[in-house]
């Protein structure tokens, strides 16, 4: 119907017509709004906030369904108001922004169905005992050149301050961990990696989409802390 | 066609463990909402009814996990839901809720009409009990593998994968909850609705009665009732519900789908005095609009219930949807794959309209549609505003500019 009105207004042209025949312009106005107030009826039930809106401006009252299709639901003479537009176009930004919401939570249904690997075999706790693992602070940090994945770390670990190497460049600026706190194992054997001697190793906990993460005292506490 | 005098329209009452989103909006509540507004112009006699479901394990089983009471859980749903609902536009005559206390009431009494009449089998059988949680499993207490599709993650009620409605003890492997632990059996005492003593009532009443009911609807219905029908159990071992109403029940609760379709009686009465010639008049008109998951309690188990009554009507038509997808998936909760309506409101303000349209343009009445974002874009640009918006304000602004917004004459 909607559809229909508009058709009659592109073929009528009323806005051409209006120099030639000024006449004939309150004609088809006229049944452009008997239209109108017919639409105000059917999509009542559909779409109840637009046709409250559209009566208002109109200054109509809510008509019966029976009365639909009288071609004299407004009358000649009466005065509607201001017109507002009923409906504004919807951006691509803005449909961009809920597809994007649902890819994050797509993303994040994806990592709580990765599996998660089972427990290894029970060992004693002797094995556990043998190794010293302590809080230390990062004071120094670098890249390894031409390595994509290494920085050189020096760490504070209350007894001495040693240097790290670190597989951990993917995931973290330099600049920015100077002073954070981290689990350092401290008698792992030296290992000499692309030329620098790497005097232990610190623990990272691995996120399930593999982005890794310093595992970290829950408060500050003193370098050299043993973790048992 | 039989000539009613009145229409008493419900819709499915929405689980109070979530927020609602654009499934339920076009499933059931647009759908409800623009015939109950089409009758009311039309003049007739109507009352639109809806209300909150808050009993039930998934209730209880929310709260356990967040560390509050079910109490709370509803409460929260029910006003997030309610709200989204009236924002909406969904004309509720009144939107209730189950743990109301005139639907204990309700529920109780209808209970206890059954129960009083021998409606109901009284039978001691071994449920599955927790013992280290202390406590029977009822419903989705107890996972395991389901007997028919062998889908691994199926509850003691209800297989989610294909559909079938369980018995606990259906299960393979089923394991509790609560501790992950193998249930035992313990025997308790349950009441049971016999439906296999309705089985040829059903037939006349529906399959014969009822030969107009959608496809879907009827399908639904036949292949339960030649499927054979069984006692279906209507009490719980549950601390959250409507305790049963009789003496040695304590620590016992209705089944949620025992009290859940009542909740449309109980809101009635909370709404009008006059309840009673919208559940008892012969005149009236009942029509429950559901989603499909919900055909068999609102074909069977509740017109059965209501049949063992003996004062109240039955539904004229159950119209069910199929459901929406979201953007190719099926919408879900638990994965928060869901437009919810909420959240739609504070993104899209006053274009409620859009939604509503976009929803009734697509909706999922004879098989599963999908909803995507590029359709509800669409569907705004090149109708509502290219052709519905624009015709209505060139009428306006020509008739503003030409004649003073004054409607003018016809010329023959």
């Amino acid at each position: 119907m909607a559809r229909l009105g508009n058709k009659y207004l592109a073929d009528m042209e009323p806005w051409k017509v209006v120099k030639s025949d000024p006449e004939r312009v309150k004609t088809i106005m006229n049944i452009s709004l008997q239209i109108t107030s017919n639409l105000t009826i059917v999509f009542e039930p559909f779409l109840p906030f637009t046709t409250e809106k559209l009566r208002r401006i109109m200054n109509l009252d809510k008509f019966d369904w029976q009365e639909l299709g009288r071609t004299d639901l407004i009358g000649a003479g009466h005065k509607i108001n201001t017109p507002e537009l009923l409906f504004d176009k919807i951006e691509d930004e803005a449909i961009q922004a809920q597809i994007d919401k649902l890819q994050t939570t797509k993303k994040a249904n994806e990592l709580e169905e990765v599996m998660i690997n089972p427990t290894k075999e029970n060992i004693e706790y002797e094995d556990f005992a043998k190794m010293d693992i302590r809080i230390g602070t990062i004071i120094a940090a670098e890249k390894v050149a031409k390595t994509r994945k290494l920085l050189k770390l020096t760490i504070d670990t209350g007894i001495d301050k040693r240097t790290v190497v670190s597989g951990i460049a993917e995931y973290f600026e330099p600049e920015k961990i100077i002073g954070q706190q981290v689990s350092i194992l401290m008698n792992l054997a030296p290992k000499n990696l692309k030329g620098i001697e790497s005097q232990g190793m610190i623990l990272m906990a691995e996120n399930t989409d593999g982005s890794l993460v310093f595992v970290t005292p829950a408060t500050r506490i003193k370098e050299g802390s043993e973790v048992r | 066609m039989k000539n009613f005098k009145r229409t008493l329209i419900t819709s499915a009452l929405p689980y109070a463990n979530g927020p609602v989103h654009i499934g339920h909006l076009s499933g059931v509540y647009v759908p409800a909402d623009i015939y109950a507004r089409y009758l009311r112009l039309k003049g007739e006699e109507v009352a639109f009814i809806g209300g909150s479901d808050e009993h039930g394990v998934p209730i209880t089983l929310k709260a356990k996990k967040e560390g509050i009471t079910p109490q709370d859980v509803v409460d929260k749903y029910h006003c997030i839901i309610k709200d989204s609902f009236e924002k909406f536009g969904i004309s509720f005559d009144i939107y209730s809720r189950t743990s109301a206390k005139i639907h204990h009431d309700t529920a109780s009494e209808i209970f206890k009409t059954l129960y009083d009449k021998g409606a109901f089998i009284e039978q001691t059988s071994e449920q599955f009990y927790d013992e280290e949680a202390n406590q029977f499993l009822a419903d989705r207490y107890i996972t395991g593998t389901c007997p028919k599709c062998h889908y691994e993650k199926a509850y003691g009620d209800q297989c989610e994968s294909c559909g079938s409605t369980l018995n606990a003890t259906d299960l393979i492997d089923p394991k509790s909850v609560l501790s992950g632990n193998k249930p035992v059996m313990k025997a308790t005492k349950h009441w049971f609705l016999p439906l296999d003593q309705y089985e040829p009532w059903l037939r006349e009443w529906i399959l014969e009665g009822h030969k107009e009911w959608k496809p879907n609807v009827y399908g639904q219905c036949k292949s339960w009732i030649d499927g054979g029908l069984n006692p279906r159990a209507v009490t719980r071992d549950l601390d959250w519900g409507v305790p049963v109403p009789i003496e040695g029940a304590e620590g016992k609760v209705l089944y949620v789908w025992f009290d859940a379709p009542i909740g449309y009686i109980s809101a009635t009465k909370e709404w009008t005095p006059e309840w009673e010639k919208w559940w008892k008049d012969p005149e009236t008109k009942l029509i429950h609009f559901i989603g499909k998951d919900n055909i068999v309690f609102h074909c069977i188990i509740f017109p059965t219930i209501l049949k063992a009554e003996g004062s109240y009507i039955l539904p004229e038509n159950v119209p069910a949807n199929e459901f929406l997808n979201l953007e190719g998936d099926k919408i879900s909760t638990s994965r928060n794959w869901a437009v919810w309506l909420h959240e739609y409101l504070l993104e899209f303000p006053g274009r409620q309209d859009v939604l509503r349209y976009t929803l009734c343009s697509n909706a999922p009445e004879t098989k599963d549609n999908d909803f995507t974002w590029k359709d509800f874009q669409t569907r705004n640009n090149s109708e509502l505003v290219a052709i519905f918006g624009n015709f209505i304000n060139r009428t306006l602004v020509l008739t503003n500019n030409y004649f003073k917004g004054i409607v003018p004459e016809i010329k023959n």
